[in-house]
């Protein structure tokens, strides 16, 4: 665990800073991801619809629905769909004669015929449906591409009936339409409000807001999920990235620095307005290099674009980018593009502006909305679907009718959960969700004394590194941590230095490693955490110099670093009950290095004591990109062999939470890793030996929102609130649960799916265990958004994804080292 | 491009390389190189091609399509005449509307009346007798534009083609270069025009004397302009709007911020790390860079530009501040292009930026995450 990235420093510093940075990282994440989601087809979301997980599950057969808990009316950004039509429907198949790719053209050649199939019709590029029957089953129709005849044929498929889940497919396409009416403009696979953009002068940006939406059949109805979401366009090409790299007085730029910021991210041309990856950047040309023309001739890059634009710096490096990353073309060679940097704009929010305070807090006030905020956006969406002439009588056509008010329920919340810190016990605050003054006011639950440890520090950070080892002799003791004298090791900035300091001091008994960093330097970071974690396995924690630089806030960091390296030593700093005995929590989670396009790291952590206060962790790495875990059978029987070793018996139960799974992705776990684990359990039980398993899928990226009303205000649910009506699917044993507390914005509720449960949990006692798994994190004093094995899980892959690359040492799977 | 075009003619069809229409597209492109038209018209637009190739072309502020065909706007339409993302990113300097119409060339809408250039390609070869004869009246003495260029087949080719019937079944006649010169010099002599002809598509070796398989009349209006702009014609709208979009443009105040501010930030930027690793000295209380601090690279071009910026004021430092005199950015040429004098700078800026108390200098951050970490200083 570090001091430096904005998601690592989230997690660490201290009170009500906490929420900020969390959130921002969620801020960041979310954007992130919104452009590789863009990416992926709707129909993944659809494919999950439609799969039955609860036909197996018998003990929910009647209802998935629990009573625990204080009732509370809540309202979702869902509005009820009220009308639909009522009949058969049509579906055709269209056939292109030379086959066309371009779903645009496919569509504007069946456009040619509108008049033959009619104004009403939706067409989702290569089926259409129509409320009427045509007169033949096959048709054969000519249309016009330039000069060129196009072949098409329409053929009868079948007949949808009105609640055939086929139908909502079509009429999210139909909704697509009418965003597009509205005068919104389609950027990937969303919808912005170009007339409502915001400029941010200064930091060279335009937001652009916009609308997520979606139809679907839930508990009772069909309803429309709307939500709200932007869109960032950047003023600033790769050109400017890579001059402020520069060296100034060489004015040469440091490829691999350039490098490091620029391979990964999406650029966007505007001479051809089409998007490409940075896959490498060629330092070697420059616009002045020739190339050969599609018809053979060579040309500059500067003569080739002038005649759209100017390139002014002809020294600059070119780009490379080996064409769009697909999961099917992974091992297809690809013909790399040569790109100018100076007409390569950027696009995302890249690390530099994640790292820019100030951009960050610019953004997150105009982008996190307040449960009032989001509600006024969505009405004015809901206004114009409602007033909008064109859109109704689209919607007409089909008759169909939406809600314009929040549909409204009831929830739940549950009781606040009950912290055991050694002999004191405390509740989590019923608003905040947090207990960090209680947790650093006592001994912590299992103490580990710091008897030999090192401080690396660089020279020039003396006064940093003497002024925290103060502060933590001054915190250590209330909390019962015994600390002696730690050995303080000079070191120079480099990771070299700071790996042959270790090399002569580390010893069998070194139990904690501290290194105080000089800079945010990645590499720096990297290279210290793959020593300690692969070469030479020892607990760690770094810490950037600037963080101690507050002596306001000195304290609180120096308790954060106190628990975590108590942590990272095998100690524990509090428990909850979870009223389940003999039972294995697991937890999967994967992290995907698509920017270097490395392997996916699946992190897999499972408990190893009845209290849940120790964890073994383990890694499967696998092809880039990959979703699905297929080491699971290996991992599952390590993580059994020593939970047996510890308790003296095999576990009853095993519970598993899976997180990071993909839109489309549920049949394929149904198909895939419910069985391995099954097996796995068949090969290591004796037969007959009754041992349950529950598998569920963890959702953090859904667009589904929940609100309660408060003195006439829409307000953010308390943390505990359980959502199991109304908005779950009838085909699912699945619930919502709002476990983490958020100063600004709207809460994220966290989705759960149970989609195998032979522990034949009822709705209660599953909701009850998940919330307070959610309690078990020990990097922060307070609940947070999944169960604690799924953000181990998490933090052991981005750790493993992102800096050390390759398997930690055995000798530490069963520490916290990656927190 | 015309001119450059390889044409490959094999035994049985002839082939045009780039493709005929291409050609006859280009053509009209050069041309509004050449006559930088502001408002350009296109007959027959048909599936807006060559709308979209014109779009690009800094020059043009309105640019109209009018076909008889004209559906309700299809999605190739809209999506490719509509501003892209890009066209945000950096918008035009001028405004663009793009407009398509519904209606014909033989109708009279006022709209159509006093643009720049007027294009009928492969148009008049569709018109009927009746309407041919209305259709002089119609472009060249109702909406008299600065330029009309008119394509159209010419028959002497067609024997090269191996099907000896009109190149469309749409076409009410194919013209031989007599026939088509004949019209048109009438034509221009009744509307006081003059006329040159030319074509795109040239023939295979050894048929030489047949001609352009696509002839073309470019037709220049003899009048003085000033007498044009006098007549004023009453208000006639026949055609249907099908489709209308405005492209964003650095004549709205918003974008022009936008472009400025970060053409400023990354002209202070360049000059920010030079003076970083630059020797300076103090003086009261600011610290000066000793050399010139002009960046190096980018930004200028040529030895005048960096001498105009050296003999500027040059940015200084005040504690983690770091002040760039804006008449030192009014010199960069990027700058520069945007706004002419300092004044009209220091009122832009104030609005987007963050300038000094007595708003003579930018103000930003010395240091970013960057130098902080990177450079040794």
């Amino acid at each position: 665990m570090v001091w430096k990235f904005c998601r690592e420093v989230g997690d660490l510093t201290h009170g009500f800073h906490i929420r900020f940075h969390v959130e921002e990282l969620q801020l960041a994440t979310r954007l992130r991801a919104t452009s590789l989601k863009e990416r992926k087809h709707f129909g993944g979301i659809f494919r999950d619809h439609v799969v039955d997980t609860r036909q197996y599950l018998e003990h929910v057969r009647e209802s998935t629905t629990g009573t625990l808990g204080r009732p509370v009316k809540l309202f979702t950004n869902h509005f009820r769909v009220t009308s639909r039509p009522q009949q058969v429907t049509y579906k055709y198949n269209i056939d292109y004669m030379p086959d066309i790719e371009d779903g645009k053209v496919r569509s504007e050649l069946l456009l040619q015929h509108k008049a033959f199939i009619g104004e009403c019709h939706i067409f989702d590029g290569s089926s259409l449906l129509l409320p009427h029957k045509l007169l033949l089953p096959k048709t054969e129709l000519v249309s016009l591409l330039k000069n060129q005849v196009v072949k098409l044929t329409i053929e009868f498929i079948s007949e949808l009936s009105p609640n055939s889940p086929d139908c909502l497919r079509y009429y999210n396409i139909l909704f697509r339409r009418i965003l597009k009416q509205m005068n919104l403009k389609q950027v990937g696979r969303n919808y912005y409000n170009k007339q409502e953009a915001t400029e941010f002068f200064d930091h060279k940006l335009v937001i652009w807001p916009g609308y997520v939406t979606s139809i679907f059949e839930y508990e009772t109805s069909i309803t429309l999920c709307a939500d709200v979401n932007h869109k960032l366009l950047r003023m600033q090409t790769a050109y400017d990235l890579i001059t402020g790299l520069r060296d100034p007085q060489t004015r040469k730029e440091d490829v691999e620095q350039v490098s490091k910021e620029l391979i990964g991210s999406i650029v966007f041309t505007l001479y051809n307005n089409k998007t490409y990856r940075v896959d490498a950047i060629n330092g070697e040309d420059n616009p002045r290099t020739k190339f050969k023309k599609s018809g053979g001739a060579e040309i500059t890059f500067v003569d080739y674009y002038r005649e759209n634009t100017e390139v002014t710096d002809l020294t600059q490096p070119l780009l490379i980018s080996k064409g769009k990353w697909k999961k099917s073309q992974q091992d297809t060679p690809h013909k790399p593009i040569m790109l100018v940097p100076e007409l390569c704009y950027l696009t995302g929010l890249s690390d530099k502006m994640r790292k820019d305070y100030r951009v960050m807090r610019d953004l997150a006030l105009h982008m996190r909305l307040d449960p009032e905020r989001r509600q006024h956006e969505l009405r004015k969406l809901m206004n114009t679907i409602q007033t909008n002439r064109e859109v109704q009588r689209e919607l007409q056509l089909w008759d169909l009718k939406f809600d314009t008010n929040f549909v409204s329920f009831s929830g739940r919340i549950l009781k606040e959960v009950r912290i055991f810190q050694g002999r004191r016990a405390f509740d989590s605050h019923p608003q905040f969700a947090d207990w960090s003054r209680e947790t650093r006011s006592g001994p912590l639950l299992n103490v580990k004394s710091l008897d030999h440890w090192l401080i690396l520090y660089p020279t020039r950070n003396y006064g940093a590194a003497s002024s925290l080892v103060q502060s933590l002799r001054k915190v250590t003791p209330t909390m019962g941590i015994a600390m002696r004298e730690a050995k303080m090791l000079e070191v120079s900035d480099t990771v070299q230095s700071y790996t042959t300091v270790l090399e002569n001091h580390v010893s069998s008994k070194t139990q904690m490693v501290l290194c105080v960093l000089s800079s945010e330097k990645k590499d720096l970071y990297d290279g210290i955490k793959q020593y300690l974690c692969v070469k030479c396995p020892t607990p760690s924690q770094c810490v950037v110099a600037r963080t101690l630089d507050k002596p306001q806030t000195l304290m609180t960091i120096a308790t954060k670093i106190a628990q975590q390296m108590n942590c990272k030593m095998g100690g524990a700093l509090w428990k909850v009950e979870t009223g389940l005995q003999n039972a294995m929590f697991i937890g999967i989670d994967c992290f995907h290095d698509i920017v270097n396009r490395r392997k996916s790291i699946a992190g897999f952590v499972s408990s190893i004591n009845q209290e849940l206060t120790q964890w073994f962790s383990q890694c499967i790495f696998q092809e880039s990109g990959q979703e699905l875990v297929n080491g699971l059978k290996t991992c599952l029987e390590a993580a059994l062999k020593l939970w047996c070793k510890h308790n003296q018996f095999l576990p009853q139960a095993i519970i598993v939470y899976r997180d990071g799974v993909g839109d489309g992705q549920l049949q394929a776990l149904m198909d895939h890793e419910v069985p391995q684990i099954e097996s796995s359990l068949r090969s290591v039980y004796p037969k007959d030996s009754g041992v349950k398993l529950t598998f569920i899928v963890v959702k953090k990226r859904i667009n589904t929102r929940f609100f309660v009303e408060s003195q006439g205000r829409l307000q953010n649910p308390l943390p505990g609130t359980v959502i199991d009506v109304e908005v779950t699917k009838r085909q699912w044993y699945d619930f919502f649960i709002v476990s983490q507390s958020v100063k600004d914005g709207t809460v994220t509720p966290t989705h759960y799916n149970v989609i195998h449960d032979t522990v034949c949990f009822t709705p209660d006692r599953i909701q009850y265990l998940t919330y307070r798994l959610c309690h078990m994190y020990y990097n922060l004093p307070g609940v947070i958004r999944v169960p604690a094995p799924c953000h181990y899980a998490h933090k052991l892959a981005y750790l493993v994804g992102q800096s050390i690359h390759q398997e930690p040492h055995h000798s530490l799977a069963s520490r916290l080292f990656y927190l | 491009m015309v001119d450059n075009c390889e044409e490959v003619p094999t035994k049985e069809v002839i082939e045009f390389r780039p493709p005929l229409y291409k050609q006859r597209y280009f053509f009209v492109k050069n041309l509004v190189q050449q006559h930088k038209p502001k408002k350009v018209a296109d007959l027959g637009f048909g599936d807006a091609t060559l709308i979209w190739m014109l779009k690009y072309h800094h020059c043009i502020e309105h640019l109209v399509g009018v076909d008889t065909y004209a559906g309700s706007t299809s999605q190739w339409e809209i999506s490719n005449l509509s501003p892209s993302v890009g066209d945000y990113l950096v918008p035009r300097d001028l405004d663009l509307t793009i407009t398509l119409y519904r209606g014909s060339a033989v109708q009279k809408d006022s709209r159509l009346v006093g643009f720049d250039l007027m294009t009928c390609i492969e148009l008049i070869e569709h018109l009927d007798s009746e309407d041919l004869a209305k259709f002089p009246e119609v472009v060249f003495g109702y909406y008299s534009p600065r330029i009309i260029i008119i394509s159209t087949p010419n028959s002497e080719f067609n024997p090269l083609f191996p099907a000896s019937t009109f190149r469309h079944l749409d076409h009410k006649f194919e013209w031989n270069r007599m026939q088509f010169q004949t019209w048109a010099s009438d034509v221009a002599n009744l509307y006081n025009y003059s006329v040159e002809f030319t074509g795109v598509g040239s023939p295979p070796a050894g048929a030489e004397h047949v001609g352009y398989c696509t002839q073309i009349g470019v037709f220049q209006k003899n009048e003085a302009k000033a007498t044009e702009s006098c007549i004023s014609t009453p208000e006639e709208h026949v055609y249907e709007t099908v489709f209308t979009t405005a492209y964003p443009s650095l004549q709205e105040k918003k974008n022009l911020l936008l472009v400025l501010s970060a053409e400023v930030l990354r002209a202070s930027n360049s000059m920010r790390l030079r003076f970083i690793v630059d020797p300076k000295k103090k003086v009261n209380g600011r610290l000066v860079p000793e050399d010139s601090c002009v960046p190096r690279y980018g930004l200028i071009v040529t030895d005048a530009q960096r001498a105009q910026i050296e003999s500027s004021p040059k940015p200084y430092c005040v504690g983690k501040k770091f002040y760039v005199p804006l008449e030192r950015l009014i010199t960069f040429p990027k700058v520069n292009r945007l706004v002419d004098s300092v004044e009209r700078l220091r009122s832009l800026l104030s609005e987007a930026l963050k300038l000094n108390r007595d708003q003579s200098a930018l103000q930003v951050d010395l240091h970013d995450h960057y130098s902080r970490t990177m450079l040794s200083y």
